[in-house]
């Protein structure tokens, strides 16, 4: 493994360390005795005096973030007030819809805007051009949800294509749950879209003023075969990067498009458990979230040193 | 017939504060076998000139004139056509050899390009023939250079990679615009030499372009020296040398240092290159000119005749040649 | 400040786009002051004998379930807007040109923990601190100005540090340093005006993400409570009610996406405009 990777390893985990202090604070500060909201106001002393012995909230802090920490890496997030259940169940019932979701708007927008990138560059200063960049313009300028509903309302109210809402689950009608992610998947991946379009875009003629590229064109290789085999390679890097940090906007588009579309996700998940004061829910899903963005990015910089071998020798 | 033959080549290009005319009434014939030197300030039309050959040109560029190789008229040709030109009748070499080459493609693969593109060869063919070429432009080690990426080479190395690529289909026409201008000192003249050596043994012709008189004058067969997007003087090396003529070449060959010459100021020419987009009617240098009188703001000076096949434009050419360039711009 | 191609104001007038965004930010800004004094109807108190009125010239954009005036509670939405993006960025601008002035004329290890700091933040977008802050201190406007200047902080900081950086390369702040000026003096005399055309620029364009960011926010019920009108909550009153009255959900969408393009076009307007550098490479 390089010095690179390795570097890049060791910042992933210490990252994923910091969040997760963070979010053990955040909750260790919270206002109110958890045995409390549990049991409710009324709740005797003692009834509240033996939940807190059986959750272990009268130990010192760090201990109790230590068993926390290690019940997460060994999959056990805890056993949520409100449904109890174990945490981990619930999680991975609704990460069966969101990563789905944002997997498919992924995919989509980086296809959407890889294609009109690379064709509003290769036409710069005419009018495909101009009227790309003025949509993408646009669409950089449109709520997500507000795309959700505007879909919803075509879709759904007028055409009757879709339901405005709900998700069969994967068992019972596999199609009708692929069908049921189109809609929020869309609306997700067009402002992505917009967004990437113009990196692409910039990142394309960036590298088509670049020296090599008129070496390769003083070679003989024509404007089509420079850009397929010259400029994409060099363009894909500043895509990348971009790709990363949007994944964690992509991600609370996600939370919010569940909301529109009534999908229960992580990001329904989470709401619902604000909404009873059901705080281990929150700071399961929180980390989670916060360690699919991490690990993106983790994947981003491996993805860099596969592309540019610049990066395995140099960059310590 | 001459191999090369530029008539009254034109380049205009658009900027933001509108056209600049960056090559103006531009001629000259190049011979198979002989070498060409352009010379001038940075901004003179030098490179455009090179590009316009290309067909290379920045977007929004427009031509006019003829550029004539052999039967083929490069300006009006197709560009699929002129994709079959550069690279195998005509190769060009640049000045930064840190950026022109693709930071993310091995050596061999960038080296095999061409050979793959015009002369058809099979990709194991193309690989023996890349081994070859940097074998041949001096680069130690060819066999496992070829796996290298240009960031794992120096400077001199990677502008010899640059060589062995603009030969590798040997071109009629090598044109080398500042091949030395980011290279160190001391590798500057292997790496001339090395252009030299190979232009000669390979039978080609050479533009060489270049803002130092002292590279020119000992590379090439004639030379041209162009200020503000034109010819001021042109003519054979030998005779150009021996009776500069223009007040602009004067001056330019005063103001460079020599070794070994007599420990004096050396001479500045006053005021900057003219600005391309805003140029005066007559006389380019007029604006810089010790000489300069009401005629040449008038009108364009005249090619004059200074000796055989040696020309300058400039209407004071007696006066010119008369004073010592240190007191023409003193 | 003149550059190329005539006066500052001479060359705004004639870029359409800046002028464009200009008007529509104005608009917005406008709306928002004359709600304060002004509304044509009643956006805050709730009259269920006027619910669901179509558009009329009583009621230009029809009422809501509850009788409110919708045109009103748009024009109230703008100040909700507003009142957390400026101050969202505010906060995220002050900490963050610190943050990033201070590691740039510090170098060293308080770079490294600033730069270390940005990245981590990122893990955080604005909606994954608004959850953590609702748990912590409950829905409303606050909530959502803070998430929304926390995730502000990196970016403006790392942003201050790189052009920082430039500046403080550039001969002119080696005269001071030679001069014995200070890290402080210097940062504030040379650095920050340098950079200043640039933060703004970042500001406008960190406006128009901080709408979108409230109205998401107030879509969930994170953010901004009732009474007080806010365009996300208006779509998620307008959504329940989808199949009965469809143009609903259309005004409030319509008015943050004309907010929103209105400054992203102002912000592109302004980077030509003050850096004529970047303008030209384009």
């Amino acid at each position: 493994m390089s010095v690179f990777l390795f570097k890049r390893l060791l910042t992933f985990i210490l990252t994923l360390f910091g969040a997760s202090v963070i979010i053990f604070a955040a909750m260790e500060i919270l206002p109110g005795d958890p045995a409390l909201v549990i049991l409710g106001v009324d709740a005797s002393p003692e009834a509240v005096q033996a939940l807190t012995e059986k959750l272990g909230l009268d130990r010192p802090v760090p201990e109790r973030y230590f068993d926390w920490i290690t019940g997460v890496l060994g999959g056990d997030f805890g056993i949520s007030y409100s449904y109890k259940t174990p945490v981990s169940e619930l999680i991975i019932d609704s990460l069966k819809i969101t990563v789905p979701l944002a997997i498919m708007a992924m995919l989509l927008a980086t296809a959407i805007a890889i294609v009109l990138g690379i064709y509003a560059a290769a036409n710069h200063n005419r009018p495909a051009d101009v009227g790309i960049m003025g949509i993408s313009q646009l669409g950089i300028s449109i709520p997500s949800f507000w795309l959700g509903i505007l879909l919803v309302l075509l879709f759904a109210v007028n055409l009757r294509w879709f339901s405005a809402g709900g998700f069969p689950g994967w068992d019972r009608d596999f199609f009708g749950s692929f069908r049921a992610l189109i809609l929020p998947a869309v609306s997700l991946a067009t402002v992505q879209a917009a967004i990437l379009a113009r990196i692409t875009r910039s990142a394309v003629l960036d590298v088509f003023r670049e020296d090599f590229v008129r070496t390769a064109r003083a070679k003989g290789v024509s404007r089509r075969r420079a850009l397929w085999g010259h400029v994409l390679r060099n363009a894909l890097i500043p895509v990348i990067t971009i790709m990363g940090l949007q994944f964690a906007n992509l991600l609370a588009g996600t939370v919010v498009i569940e909301s529109v579309f009534t999908l229960p996700g992580l990001g329904q998940l989470v709401l619902k458990a604000i909404n009873n004061r059901d705080l281990i829910i929150v700071e399961g899903t929180v980390l989670l979230l916060a360690a699919m963005v991490v690990a993106v990015n983790f994947l981003v910089d491996i993805l860099y040193a596969l592309i540019d071998p610049r990066l395995k020798v140099s960059d310590i | 017939m001459s191999l090369l033959r530029v008539e009254n080549l034109e380049v205009t290009l658009q900027t933001s504060v509108g056209p600049a005319r960056a090559v103006r009434d531009v001629s000259f014939q190049l011979e198979r076998g002989q070498s060409l030197g352009i010379v001038g300030e940075s901004g003179c039309g030098k490179s455009m000139t090179a590009l316009a050959l290309m067909g290379l040109l920045p977007e929004g560029a427009t031509t006019a004139g003829r550029v004539m190789l052999g039967e083929d008229d490069l300006l009006t040709m197709p560009e699929n056509e002129l994709c079959g030109v550069r690279g195998n009748r005509l190769a060009m070499i640049f000045q930064e050899p840190m950026t022109s080459l693709n930071p993310l493609h091995t050596i061999g693969a960038q080296v095999m390009e061409p050979l793959l593109l015009h002369r058809g060869l099979h990709k194991s063919e193309a690989r023996d023939e890349a081994y070859r070429l940097l074998d041949q432009v001096g680069i130690p080690n060819a066999k496992s250079r070829l796996d290298n990426y240009p960031h794992q080479l120096s400077g001199g190395q990677r502008q010899r990679v640059m060589i062995a690529l603009a030969l590798s289909c040997d071109p009629d026409i090598l044109i080398a615009d500042e091949p030395t201008t980011a290279l160190d000192v001391t590798i500057q003249s292997q790496i001339l030499d090395l252009i030299e050596q190979l232009v000669s043994r390979l039978g080609m012709s050479l533009i060489l372009i270049s803002h130092d008189l002292g590279v020119i004058s000992e590379s090439v067969d004639r030379v041209m020296v162009m200020y503000g997007g034109t010819v001021v003087e042109s003519g054979p090396t030998q005779s150009l040398f021996h009776a500069l003529a223009h007040p602009y070449t004067r001056g330019l060959f005063a103001s460079m240092p020599r070794l070994g010459g007599k420990r004096e100021r050396l001479t500045t020419i006053p005021g900057t290159v003219p600005d391309l987009a805003d140029l005066p009617t007559g006389c380019t240098f007029a604006g810089r000119c010790p000489l300069v009188t009401e005629a040449c703001r008038a009108a364009p000076p005249p090619r004059l005749p200074v000796a055989d096949g040696h020309e300058a434009a400039c209407i004071h050419l007696d006066l010119a040649t008369a004073a010592r360039p240190s007191e023409l711009f003193s | 400040m003149s550059g190329p191609g005539g006066s500052f104001l001479a060359r705004a007038l004639r870029h359409r786009s800046f002028m464009l965004g200009g008007a529509l930010t104005v608009g917005m800004l406008g709306m928002a002051a004359i709600s304060l004094f002004w509304t044509p109807g009643e956006a805050i108190s709730l009259n269920v004998a006027h619910r669901m009125r179509p558009p009329s010239l009583e009621y230009w954009l029809g009422t809501d379930k509850f009788g409110r005036d919708i045109f009103s509670m748009l024009m109230a939405g703008a100040q909700n807007s507003i009142t957390v993006g400026v101050v969202a960025v505010s906060i995220g601008l002050v900490a963050g040109v610190i943050l990033g002035a201070w590691a740039s004329a510090k170098r060293g290890w308080i770079e490294e923990a600033v730069m270390r700091f940005s990245d981590f933040s990122f893990a955080f977008p604005a909606i994954l601190s608004a959850i953590m802050l609702t748990a912590i201190i409950g829905p409303g406007g606050v909530t959502s100005i803070l998430a929304i200047g926390i995730y502000n902080i990196p970016v403006f900081a790392r942003l201050t540090r790189g052009v920082a950086n430039a500046v403080w390369a550039r001969e002119f702040v080696l005269a001071a340093r030679a001069a014995g000026k200070g890290a402080v003096r210097i940062t504030i005399e040379h650095v920050l005006p340098n950079i200043l055309s640039i933060i703004i620029v970042q500001a406008t364009i960190s406006f128009a993400i901080a709408i979108l960011a409230e109205a998401a926010l107030s879509y969930l019920g994170l953010g901004t409570q009732p009474p007080q009108p806010s365009w996300g909550r208006m779509l998620s009153e307008a959504q329940a009610l989808i199949f009965l009255a469809p143009m609903q959900a259309i005004y409030p969408g319509v008015t943050i996406a004309l907010s929103v393009f209105g400054l992203n076009l102002l912000g592109d307007g302004l980077r030509d405009l003050l850096d004529p550098r970047l303008a030209r490479k384009r």
